[in-house]
């Protein structure tokens, strides 16, 4: 007997099959009187006594809260799998869909695209982490939608096939626009920004992504951050050019350059450039750019001023020079200032922070400048040569730390009857080192305090991590 | 010379139940401090709130005595911060335990403070019910709530391809 044919050999299959589709439909029918009756009784509950506006909102905040957690992209998505009702305001609310965030994860991928046809038309935010060409055509597909990007935080590797389709959608005028991070882009061509038109824009950071420099910087006159970092050499703007940009952006309040310009013997600019919104800079170049990039601009006299002066392949850089001009360049403030902060990192670096006299003691650091060196620091009496630039600093106060063997010879100069006290960190434990440190620390008549701190390598771990002495005379 | 005496305003809620509070308590409220903006003379018939019943109303007066005299979040504030979604979801410690009770409060506190217009009780009333939310699966969100499942068939399979999604990590 062939499968179903039991139906066909039942004489009275008819009047069978009628009533089978009779209880079906009657199934059908009380599934269905069940569903609006769970439906009516969700409508009686005390959550859903709330106006959806206010749904909407405590949507909002449980994707926040999610979102907060690393990982946890998306898993605020659970509310439109509760009931009908929390369904239907959740999927017709864009907002709740207009961050659009890409990790190399499947499930991130479908909900972004999901996030984005579910927005509707709001503003949107994407955050996107690119590591394959099939991701860059999905990621340009959603910023094709320019006019409607709030922000963008896109993360690329340099290289990567099929960029060129990122890049021109980065070209489109972005009419809304605020906040843009882009990393690791285009390191061989640079990028017509949104052509110019960004009249929003406040927040810019590039990292070794290039945009075009000459520009008439329209764009920036709203811009409170910028940031540029490890800009391509090929593509690196010339100082003249970030000069031109900065004199567009009188809001700016942090700027933050790490290998962001080059300079040429012709870059010298004639005329100062303002900034009298900062309230922080970071710069990070060679000190033939650093100087006169500082020589260019003024800012207020609270500005936070931190300077990495890298000197990558000069094994022994002496500082000295740079020292004077600084002391040269911001005479003013520099004869005020009278604390002075050396750290020695991991990578052979020195890290000089300075506090103005004229502060209260737990006064924010005013001008702190980072040493770089390709290797260990010039020698003992380089070093004593260099920093004897310093001298101008009526020193008060004096902090060194790091890994640096013998921080000591930095600290050697200093030896004026006003340095009060001395911490030194130091990642590694030299036998006889805590003794060196002793016998020459009993020879600043000024002395209090000397810290010494171990801290860092393993193999210094069954030393004694801190050891802190009291020396010295009373004040 | 003694202070002047702080103004006292009477209410009545929904139950009858009424309540005399200092102005500036009461101006915690946007909806009240308009209506006293409003009125120019002293009226001693009590401003009637039709929405709020009396046990939600003292919780509610609770609420802005322990805040009195704070500031007012503005109105461009509240639409920035929703903007550029700089939110915070924290609650102080104060408001949390003010806010922990049944769920039943909770919902008429979040109603109240919405009718009253008390930005910062109606965010902090959201924010708890966020909390609430966060971590838990649907059928835990349904039971915590006292909700029952009443998607149809072809929504059931919707949701169950969006969570082979979640699956794809």
């Amino acid at each position: 007997m062939q499968e179903g044919s039991w139906i066909d050999s039942d004489p009275g299959h008819g009047s069978n099959i009628a009533e089978l589709a009779g209880i079906d439909a009657r199934i059908t029918e009380l599934l269905e009187q069940i569903r609006q009756l769970r439906d009516r009784r969700n409508s009686l509950v005390p959550i859903n006594r709330l106006p959806v506006e206010l749904l909407v909102r405590i949507f909002s905040l449980a994707q926040d809260l999610e979102n907060a957690e690393k990982d946890n992209f998306y898993n605020w998505v659970v509310v439109t799998h509760v009931s009908r009702h929390w369904r239907s305001i959740a999927l017709q609310e864009g907002s709740l869909w207009r961050d659009i965030i890409y990790r190399q994860r499947l499930d991130t991928q479908r909900w972004s695209m999901e996030s984005f046809h579910r927005s509707g038309s709001w503003n949107l935010s994407v955050h996107a982490v690119l590591r394959y060409s099939y991701e860059v055509d999905m990621i340009s597909s959603i910023l094709s939608q320019m006019h409607r990007i709030q922000s963008i935080d896109c993360s690329g590797i340099l290289g990567l096939s099929k960029i060129q389709n990122l890049v021109q959608q980065l070209e489109q005028p972005a009419p809304l626009i605020e906040e843009v991070k882009l990393r690791n882009i285009s390191d061989t061509q640079s990028i017509s920004l949104f052509s110019g038109v960004a009249p929003r824009l406040s927040s810019l950071s590039l990292l070794a992504t290039a945009i075009v420099w000459d520009s008439d910087g329209l764009m920036f006159h709203n811009l409170t951050k910028l940031e540029l970092s490890s800009i391509p050499t090929p593509i690196r703007p010339q100082l003249d050019e970030i000069l031109n940009l900065l004199s567009h952006t009188r809001h700016l309040e942090s700027l933050y350059l790490s290998g962001a310009f080059s300079v040429t013997e012709t870059s010298e600019s004639s005329e100062f450039i303002h900034l009298p919104a900062l309230s922080s800079i970071f710069i990070g170049a060679s000190e033939s750019e650093c100087i006169p990039l500082l020589s260019s601009i003024t800012f207020p006299a609270s500005v936070q001023v931190d300077v990495r002066l890298s000197c990558l392949g000069h094994r022994n850089y002496n500082p000295q020079s740079f020292f004077r001009t600084l002391a040269n360049t911001s005479s003013d403030r520099a004869r005020r200032i009278s604390h002075l902060d050396i750290r020695w990192g991991p990578y052979d670096t020195a890290r000089y922070t300075c506090w103005d006299e004229d502060q209260e003691e737990q006064a924010i650091p005013r001008i702190s400048i980072s040493v770089y060196t390709a290797s260990r620091c010039a020698s003992k009496a380089q070093w004593l040569e260099a920093t004897q630039a310093l001298s101008f600093l009526r020193l008060r106060k004096l902090v060194i730390k790091g890994s640096e063997a013998e921080p000591f010879h930095v600290f050697s100069p200093f030896t004026t009857s006003t340095l009060l006290s001395t911490i030194i960190t130091t990642d590694i434990f030299l036998p006889g080192f805590i003794q060196s440190i002793d016998d020459n620390a009993r020879a600043f008549p000024g002395l209090l305090n000397l810290t010494i701190s171990f801290s860092g390598e393993p193999y210094v771990r069954n030393y004694a991590l801190k050891v802190s002495k009291k020396i010295g005379c009373d004040p | 010379m003694a202070a002047p005496a702080t103004q006292q305003i009477k209410i009545r809620c929904n139950d009858e139940k009424e309540f005399t509070v200092d102005r500036d308590v009461l101006e915690r409220s946007v909806l009240i401090k308009n209506m006293l903006e409003d009125v120019t003379e002293q009226q001693d018939a009590p401003i009637p709130l039709p929405n709020v019943s009396g046990p939600v109303m003292a919780k509610v007066l609770e609420y802005c005595t322990h805040h009195r005299g704070e500031p007012l979040p503005s109105a461009d504030t509240e639409q920035s911060q929703d903007e550029t979604r700089k939110r915070t979801t924290d609650i102080s410690e104060w408001d949390q335990k003010f806010i922990t009770v049944d769920q039943e409060m909770l919902f008429e506190i979040i109603l109240a403070a919405n009718y009253l217009d008390i930005k910062s009780l109606l965010d902090v009333g959201c924010k708890t019910v966020a909390n609430m939310i966060k971590g838990k699966t649907p059928e835990e969100i349904r039971k915590l709530f006292n909700i029952v499942n009443d998607f149809t068939p072809e929504e059931e399979a919707q949701i169950k391809k969006e969570n082979e999604w979640a699956e794809d990590r």
